[in-house]
């Protein structure tokens, strides 16, 4: 399996705990309620999902749980959903008056007897066993393409979506006036959105002049109509297209292209966010990479004890190396922060190790003509390559469905965070006799932030549902929350960027530990999986000690809260 | 047909009720002097019960398994290690009380010459060493030198993370958090370090009590008959099949009623002699306390002195039974004796009577001279020694050691402490042994499983915040 395929996998779950990050920031980030018991109201949608969603427990043979009444997906997570927000509202009632401490104790608790109920009780969700057999939506149309007009009209849904959200992206983030001028790039987006997707950002760019008395021209919000116009304009096509019986082509002309088109925003993107980076920094940052790959070299050529004791001394003077940089970061008189020198080293781990030392494995076993095709496999992530032929399978939808989730969530939160309701948040968090003595009733607002975290934890919950297809209790531990927490206290409390940040950089050390792990020796392949999290738990507690607003965080919003 | 019943499941819960104890007296020092509500604390527990193992089982702790020349055997270097560890442990804990000069004494209630203090703390070291080296491989050894590593362990947590947070201004909920953190870096590291397949003890099977060769894990059955005449109690031996009888113990009414009215007679008296005439209010052996003593000693001997023989009435009224293992009767035990010394150090003790100011008003302990940081270290020490034994006894307990044992005990540890009322330890001794007791009469009376024991701790927990948030003892 090519590694682009891993990573989709890999970013289903960053959506899911996205999700959850972000649930748990409207009432921790926003509202400063501690509550260690967030994992319930996720083990809630998602049972309540599956449950409504699996067909009744007397046609499975393997186990027996309640409802099974083979509803559609929609209406089954939208329960579920509903479901824990109601579950928030049940918890918040009594238990909010309490102290913070005592708060997140109690809801501790409720999550511990929720699950150990999902353990036990047999009869509910098929005891310590796992619930499954639930069909997944849409499953039988995938792969595309598919050969009926349900699956071409699909498809073309799909490619809507994809190039209104492509459309959309040129018109926020792509113009001349922002310095990103150069004719090849425009070219090379116009390429690869098939002419469409870029003339329709163009047209959807608008800028408005403000200011006063010094007027400027700032970027306007796109306008909507053309990038709706551009995706249904390259839908339209992808039906024609694929109706005619072209399905294939189209869809490796359409994926494909954008696949690449998304290399190049990430460039474009990223280009703008580091500008003003000197040319020492950045080899600062590939040096920094570089090393780290370096590191786990003895365990890797060497093995065994001596190759494992090596790469972790090297381990320690890298660790070592970072922290006296880290402190002493201004002798260093760079340009950019500590932390963002980090990201970019971390940005170009990534790139080395996906389009680099991917077709190392590859190469040596397989020869060069396999390692292009890994390569090529990486570069049109959006697109599966098997001997059947290049398709869309159901785990690229699975990710686009997630996304496009996340994305919906995440608008809709930053809107409630610049609204009245979202300053009242932030102001019980930060003194709530203040916001008392101003005449708020803090209660019923803190109810409701409760209730609406609950309820993303829910919408969570069912998504995770699709992704795992079987549900067990382990899968919702109280350990969930941690890593809940651990990911907004890294990406940064109060900021729903930082909860996708966080959700994305946890995920990324998981699945770089467990590449690494398979360099050790089987017997210590479990132990370096618990070391994992060990490192995660230092790793969070440097953060909250030299920057607790977390990376992408205000300075101003500390963990905690005021008093 | 005797069966198991309410009274059994009052005396497991006391069982359980005196590990919750053993671990939340450490977590209401912390919580009230530390200020810390220390999430971390069931790992401290965990890990206490894995260091047990190095003397224990020490071939099942990878690394030191290479000293190990067979079960329960060790070679002479692996001896020395231990010696050097828990020597080395003991001079440690003294160093975080108080740095070089508390090594030459200065905690001492008189501060002896300098080399004095040295010397005798050197030869204390090598004595526990010794100690440790000679119990080698019993359970009690490797107790021990838990005790003396985790009492090294948890003053380290504060000075290196805890205390740079309280110098930053954090608030509780940000402790609470960085102990979050450090209960995930604690445990995954044990975890990483020992892999994660559950190891057990290995306890001696038989011991001898009072000169008789007795097995230490098999219950004896006490059997409660009520009947027509009185009581009759049956003690009955399991090690055997045939289950034959230790004893058997007929009270008639009369007897009952002569032991009620002395015990009662007896603790009013002595509570009547401790509150008030010459003696004044003594506040170590308190008039309850004396009295609940002095009760108790005095149904203990009228108890075994008066019974008269008799045989099993075949027509009860009602029967109850009870069952109980020297092991389990051995656990209260050890947790009564270090709850007993705590009491000692709290009340007679200069450090204690510190804990006990500093736990009250930080400030103003501080302004009459006492030396906080002192009683900020004592406090976790003491945590650290409290939890390994808490953690060894819960493995002795359970019959295993698995990584999350200790968080599995954590939510009754914070409803025994919250129960008890934050800032008391003797709230939270109290309080634990609620717990205990609510969680065992709470499988047993609803009728679910053993797996809800946690999950009615915590819903005994719930309620006391509802009711009365501010515990039994009151202070919050």
């Amino acid at each position: 399996m090519a590694l682009s395929s891993s990573l989709v996998s890999l970013g289903v779950l960053v959506g899911v705990f996205g999700l959850l990050a972000l649930g748990l920031n409207v009432k921790f980030g926003y509202t400063g309620l501690l509550d260690i018991g967030h994992v319930a109201f996720f083990l809630v949608g998602a049972y309540t999902s599956a449950l409504l969603v699996a067909p009744p427990a007397s046609t499975q043979q393997f186990g027996d749980y309640i409802l099974g009444w083979s509803w559609p997906w929609l209406p089954a997570i939208a329960v579920g959903t509903v479901l824990a927000g109601l579950l928030g509202l049940l918890v918040a009632l009594p238990a909010i008056r309490l102290r913070e401490d005592y708060l997140a104790i109690t809801v501790l608790g409720i999550s511990v007897i929720l699950r150990r109920i999902v353990q036990s009780e047999g009869w509910l969700a098929n005891g310590p066993d796992s619930l499954r057999g639930y069909p997944l939506p849409l499953r039988e149309l995938f792969p595309l393409p598919g050969s009926d007009l349900v699956s071409a009209l699909l498809f073309g849904l799909i490619i809507a979506v994809f190039w209104t959200v492509i459309a959309y992206a040129i018109a926020r983030w792509l113009g001349e006036r922002d310095g990103v001028g150069s004719t090849v790039v425009h070219g090379a987006v116009a390429v690869t959105t098939l002419g469409v997707g870029y003339v329709a950002g163009r047209l959807a760019t608008r800028y408005e002049t403000v200011g006063n008395p010094e007027p400027i021209d700032v970027r306007a919000a796109p306008d909507v109509r053309y990038v709706i116009a551009g995706g249904l304009v390259a839908g339209v096509v992808a039906v024609a297209g694929s109706v005619a019986g072209a399905g294939t082509v189209v869809l490796v002309a359409f994926l494909g292209l954008a696949s690449l088109f998304s290399w190049l925003l990430g460039g474009v993107l990223l280009a703008a966010y580091f500008s003003g980076v000197d040319r020492r920094d950045v080899g600062m940052s590939v040096g920094l990479a570089l090393a780290f790959v370096v590191a786990f070299l003895p365990v890797i050529l060497v093995g065994g004890l001596a190759g494992i004791f090596g790469t972790v001394l090297l381990l320690a003077v890298l660790v070592y190396g970072l922290f006296s940089l880290g402190t002493g970061w201004e002798a260093v008189e760079s340009s950019v922060g500590f932390a963002r020198l980090i990201g970019m080293a971390a940005i170009w781990l990534f790139l080395l190790r996906y389009f680099v030392l991917s077709l190392v494995t590859p190469l040596t076993f397989r020869g060069v003509g396999a390692a292009l095709a890994e390569l090529i496999q990486n570069v049109l992530w959006l697109l599966k390559f098997t001997t059947a032929g290049v398709q869309f399978d159901y785990v690229r939808f699975l990710l686009a469905l997630t996304f496009a989730t996340v994305a919906i969530c995440y608008y809709l939160l930053e809107v409630t965070v610049d609204s009245p309701f979202g300053r009242v948040l932030k102001a019980i968090r930060e003194d709530e006799d203040v916001a008392t003595s101003l005449g708020k009733n803090t209660f019923a607002f803190k109810v409701q932030s409760m209730v609406l975290g609950s309820a993303i934890a829910g919408l969570a919950g069912g998504l995770s549902a699709i992704h795992y297809r079987a549900l067990t209790h382990t899968l919702f531990a109280p350990r969930v929350t941690f890593v809940a927490f651990l990911i907004l206290v890294i990406g940064g409390v109060a900021s729903n960027r930082g909860a996708i940040l966080g959700a994305v950089i946890y995920w990324a050390f998981w699945k770089g530990t467990t590449d690494i792990a398979q360099f050790f020796p089987p017997s210590a392949r479990s132990s370096v999986q618990a070391l994992r999290l060990a490192v995660f738990g230092a790793l969070f507690i440097v953060i909250l000690y030299y920057r607790p607003e977390g990376i992408l965080g205000d300075k101003g919003t500390q963990t905690g809260g005021g008093s | 047909m005797v069966e198991t019943g309410l009274a059994n499941a009052v005396v497991t819960g006391i069982v359980t009720g005196s590990i919750i104890a053993l671990g939340a007296i450490g977590l209401a020092l912390v919580y009230s002097i530390a200020e810390v509500p220390n999430f971390a604390h069931g790992e401290l527990l965990t890990i206490g019960a894995y260091l047990a193992l190095l003397v224990n089982q020490p071939t099942t702790v990878p690394l030191f398994d290479t000293f190990a020349a067979g079960p329960q055997e060790l070679s002479a270097v692996g001896l020395a290690i231990l010696f050097v560890l828990a020597g080395g442990a003991f001079l440690a804990a003294v160093y975080l009380l108080g740095g070089r000069s508390a090594l030459e004494g200065s905690w001492w209630p008189t501060t002896p010459p300098p080399t004095v203090g040295l010397v005798v703390h050197a030869v204390a070291a090598a004595a526990i060493g010794g100690l440790v080296v000679v119990g080698f491989p019993s359970i009690l050894a490797g107790l021990l030198l838990s005790a003396l590593l985790l009492a090294v362990l948890a003053p380290l947590l504060e000075r290196y993370v805890f205390r740079k947070f309280r110098s930053r201004g954090a608030s509780l909920a940000t402790m609470l958090i960085v102990a979050l953190g450090l209960s995930f870096v604690l445990r995954f590291s044990t975890q990483a370090y020992f892999s994660g397949e559950p190891r057990s003890f290995t306890v001696p099977d038989v011991g001898t009590v009072f000169g008789q060769q007795v097995v230490l894990s098999a219950a004896r059955w006490f059997d409660f008959y009520l009947h027509g005449g009185g009581i009759v109690v049956q003690i009955l031996d399991t090690a055997d099949a045939s289950h034959p009888e230790l004893a058997l113990l007929s009270y008639s009414w009369p007897v009952i009623a002569v032991i009620v009215v002395v015990t009662l007679a007896v603790a009013a008296l002595v509570y009547r002699v401790r509150s008030g005439g010459e003696y004044g209010g003594g506040s170590t052996f308190g008039p309850r306390l004396s009295a609940t003593v002095a009760g108790a000693a005095a149904f203990v001997v009228l108890v075994l002195v008066l019974p008269g023989g008799g045989s099993v009435p075949s027509d009860p009224i009602a029967t109850t039974r009870v069952s109980l293992s020297l092991v389990r009767a051995g656990v209260v035990a050890l947790a009564m004796m270090m709850m007993t010394s705590l009491h000692l150090l709290l009340q007679e003790t200069k450090l204690g009577t510190a804990m006990r100011a500093a736990s009250d008003n930080k400030d103003l302990a501080r302004i009459t001279g006492i030396n906080t940081d002192r009683v900020m270290m004592s406090t976790w020490i003491l945590a650290g020694a409290f939890a390994a034994v808490g953690g060894v006894m819960l493995g002795i307990l359970f019959a295993t050691v698995r990584i999350n044992m200790g968080f599995f005990l954590l939510l009754p540890m914070f409803a025994g402490v919250i129960l008890g009322g934050l800032g008391s330890v003797y709230g939270a001794i109290l309080g634990s042994f609620l717990v205990g007791v609510a969680m065992d009469v709470g499988i047993y009376s609803f009728h679910i499983g053993a797996v809800y024991r946690v999950p009615v701790a915590f819903v005994v927990l719930f309620v006391v915040l509802l009711v009365r948030p501010q515990g039994i003892t009151g202070g919050s």
